[in-house]
């Protein structure tokens, strides 16, 4: 169960539209290492997961990846508000527009829709945490790449905002698995899967 | 009723609220509006931070009292905050809405004059 809190996480406040930044910013929405990829991998895993640490920290995070997803949708409406026919034209915007006006919609930055084939739920906690630390890292190389884009502090701020929290949650599921692996055999990591073997 | 007298309305139950509680004045009282979403912010933030760390190390008695604390100026501070300008969450929408349905009255998050 989930309650809607009525602000984000992180203030977002544009004042200049950037179509062109927009549609390089809108991969964090849906794109493969995206907030909204990251959100289900962790709420899909966290059913099967059987040290409650870990369950924990999946719920959690899961959780604040789509106050996550909702900054980023917030940046990219504010970057993308009031535009012209002309300035759609002008940007490049118009391949997005012509689909969806100036809603949001889940894709990368290549036009690729959003899918969950970016992801796994494995049902294994040494296999689903080295995808879930992988998937921060990944995220954070995203965020990395677009500050090299980014000139307006407006967008950047909350930006490193974002590529911060990466960072946080790479520890967190660094102490996760380091749980996982003191409740199994240290001299054989893989001799049975406590999500499956009993 | 429209949303501008519907604001006025807001800030005059504000007001008068707060001039009942002069003597004891929070410091959450003090701040303007701005100044308090963003003490939402921070101390939300706080509670967010705190969370995911106690995840993974539940029994860390300085991470428990930094989290007591946090929760309780978050609690505050969102309980404030619906009384003067609308709720934030369903669990404060008590604070102000008597008379109308305020949880779709202020602008949204990503809106302008949102939070």
């Amino acid at each position: 169960m989930w309650n809607y809190e009525k602000r984000l996480q992180y203030p977002v406040k544009i004042t200049q539209t950037n179509p062109k930044i927009a549609q390089i910013i809108i991969t964090q929405f849906g794109g493969p290492d995206g907030e909204l990829a990251a959100s289900m991998r962790y709420l899909s895993q966290r059913y099967t997961m059987p040290y409650k640490e870990v369950t924990g920290t999946l719920t959690d995070i899961g959780t604040e990846e789509l106050a996550h997803m909702e900054m980023i949708c917030a940046i990219v409406y504010q970057l993308t508000k009031d535009l012209t026919p002309e300035e759609i034209e002008r940007s490049g915007f118009g391949k997005y527009y012509v689909d969806h006006t100036l809603a949001l919609w889940p894709q990368a930055a290549s036009g690729t829709p959003w899918s969950a084939t970016v992801f796994q739920s494995k049902g294994d906690p040494i296999t689903d945490l080295h995808e879930d630390l992988a998937a921060e890292q990944k995220a954070r190389t995203t965020y990395d790449n677009i500050l090299r884009l980014v000139k307006d502090p407006e967008v950047a701020d909350p930006i490193r905002f974002l590529r911060q929290r990466e960072i946080v949650h790479y520890q967190r599921f660094g102490e996760s698995l380091r749980i996982v692996q003191e409740k199994l055999d240290s001299r054989n990591f893989y001799a049975f899967n406590p999500e499956f073997d009993k | 009723m429209n949303n501008m007298s519907n604001n006025n309305r807001m800030s005059n139950n504000m007001m008068n609220r707060r001039m009942n509680n002069m003597s004891s004045r929070t410091p959450e009282q003090t701040m303007n509006r701005r100044q308090l979403m963003n003490h939402i912010n921070e101390v939300s933030f706080a509670v967010d931070e705190v969370k995911l760390y106690l995840d993974t190390h539940p029994c860390d008695q300085e991470a428990l009292a930094y989290f007591r604390e946090m929760s309780h100026k978050r609690n505050h501070a969102l309980r404030e905050y619906a009384a003067a300008y609308g709720p934030l969450t369903i669990d404060t929408a008590n604070e102000s809405c008597a008379e109308r349905w305020n949880w779709i009255n202020e602008p949204w998050p990503w809106q302008e004059g949102g939070c």
